[in-house]
Parts: structure tokens; sequence; C-alpha cells
């Protein structure tokens, strides 16, 4: 199964040109980190880290399969083998995060919905990772933008 | 009952202690209570999702086999144990022994539960996992769990920032 990723560029959260290579391994490290913890959070809390919208509950018959393994609710975690495999790899112009193959990969197109394919499957839409066109809800892009801000600022200082 | 309180647990995030070192002893104080109430929640919480509160600690790793097993066969059914999400709660006392005190710089986080010390240092279960539950060394809170905490504590500041300004 191919990787569901969003590529989020640097340019994208503050302005690239007076920053050195350094300094931009040190904003995509810490932002990367602090992207995939805000979409665990978001995810926790059954929202969306794309929308910020609440997710919808799950079905009669899910609940009560996966009331026995794990709480019955809409948090994406059932083995959490699919969120374990959330990565970020840094790139040249900014970051990548999403799953990057394998099974959990499958999973994670069925809940993003990213693919024709995965349209077609009964799975309601539960998106954590944005496509090309999107990107993360206001709240996520706003904390992004401050940390990048205080470490260039930091840098300066 | 005597509490032993793991002083190896204290840590006090350099963000925050930065944002106090800013005000007055007596503001100090407030905003530190305030501050640390948060910051307390917000560590439980993240715990409870399974994932780290601890810079560059990600999702908790998974049970054992042999706990995995246990919990199948419902041997903490009293507890309404799950497989998932790996959240450290099984009484959820140790959870709830989260303490904080003031100190001169500000705040110390820390638990009394002796329990924290094999999930954070020494390692739990046979397996002996370690799970991050405290920072150590130069470890530090992740920034997802402190936002609130520095919020609460920048408002305040510059709440009384605009108050002295007024007062001018």
């Amino acid at each position: 199964m191919a990787k569901i990723t969003y590529k989020l560029k640097l340019k994208d959260l503050i302005d690239v040109k007076n920053i050195n290579r350094d300094t931009k391994k040190v904003i995509k490290d810490e932002v990367g980190e602090l992207l995939l913890d805000l979409i665990l959070k978001d995810t926790a809390n059954q929202r969306s880290a794309v929308s910020g919208q609440k997710w919808k509950g799950l079905s009669k018959e899910y609940k009560k399969i996966k009331s026995k393994v794990a709480p019955g609710v809409a948090n994406l975690e059932l083995t959490g083998d699919m969120l374990d495999a959330l990565d970020i790899k840094p790139y040249r112009d900014g970051i990548e995060i999403g799953v990057f193959g394998g099974e959990d990969a499958l999973k994670a197109e069925n809940h993003n919905k990213f693919t024709a394919r995965s349209l077609k499957t009964s799975l309601p839409k539960r998106q954590f990772i944005p496509k090309k066109d999107e990107t993360f809800r206001k709240g996520i892009k706003k904390e992004l933008v401050k940390l990048a801000k205080e470490i260039v600022d930091e840098d300066n200082s | 009952m005597k509490i032993t309180v793991d002083k190896s647990g204290f840590t006090l995030p350099q963000e925050i202690k930065r944002i106090l070192s800013t005000v007055g002893r007596d503001a100090r104080t407030k905003f530190s209570r305030q501050a640390a109430d948060q910051l307390k929640k917000d560590i439980v919480s993240t715990i409870k999702t399974g994932n780290s509160p601890v810079k560059n600690f990600r999702r908790f790793q998974g049970y054992s086999p042999s706990y995995r097993q246990a919990i199948n066969r419902g041997r903490y059914r009293r507890y309404n144990k799950r497989l998932r999400p790996v959240n450290l709660t099984l009484s959820g006392r140790m959870l709830k022994s989260i303490a904080s005190r003031l100190t001169t710089e500000g705040f110390m986080i820390y638990f009394t539960s002796r329990l924290v010390k094999y999930h954070n240092d020494l390692g739990a279960g046979r397996s002996r996992v370690k799970r991050r539950i405290l920072p150590r060394d130069n470890e530090v809170f992740k920034r997802s769990v402190m936002i609130k905490s520095i919020e609460i504590l920048t408002e305040s500041v510059e709440n009384l920032l605009a108050k002295k300004l007024r007062r001018l």
C-alpha cells in the first residue's frame, strides 16, 4: 500500500528567506514533533485535525465489538497499530507527516478517504491527515507558526 | 499513611521558569499555582490517551503478551482494564497521586505513588518496559502538554503589566 502523507512546507509557516540551514533543521524537527502530538491529541478527543469538527460516533454494532478491547468511542484506536505508525520525516522544503506504507497505510487511507477505492468502503470519514489542497485546522496551524517564530527569534537573539 | 515523595520526579519546565522570572514574588506564587494545576491536568490527560508527556518520547509501548492475556481473561475486569489505550491506569491511584509544590523559581510537579519509579525509570513487569511520564536529566515536557499552562501564564503576566501601566 502506498503511503498516506501530507507535506507541510516551512514557507507556509514562516518567511524562510533569511533562515540558515541549521535553524531550518531545528524548526522541522520541533514543528514535526508538535504536529504529531497535536494530531494524536485531536484523535484522542475524537475530532479531526483537519476540519476541527467532532467525528460521528461509532455504530451500535461496532461499538459493542470495540468495547471489548478499547473504549467504545471514535478515537481510531483498536489495536493502536495505525496511530503507532503515524510518523514524520523531514524533506528539503519542510516535513512530511502520515503513515508511510504497509497495512497501516491502508487503514489510514480508508479513514481519511483519499482515494476512489477508499470512498467505496463503508467506513465513515474520520480524517486526520489533510489532502494536498487542504491544511490543518486553524488552532494547530497557529501553534506551529508560533513555535517556528520562537525558534527563529531565539536564533537571532 | 506516610507519603513518600519521589524527589527525582521533580521537574520545572524551562519555558515556564522563564515567564515566571519576569514577575514579582506574590504574582509568581499566584501564577505558579494556576499553571501547576493546568499542567497537572494536561500531563494526566496526555498519559490517559496513551502518549508520553515527555519530549522525544512518543506513544507508550503496547502491553506485553502475558499482560494482554491476563486482561483478555478478565483478570482486571473490576478495573474495566482494556488492551488500548496503554494509559497506565488500573485502579487510577498512580495518576491521581500527581502533585505540585511551589518553589522559589516557580513550581515542581511530581507523583507521590511509588509505582511511578517503575514505569518511568526501572521498567515495569518482567519485560522491564519503561514508559516515560516525567522528564529526567535534560529532558523536558512536550510543548503540546505545556501549551495551556504557558497560555495561562502569559495572559496573567500581560494582565499584570497592563494593570501596572494603567496605574502610571
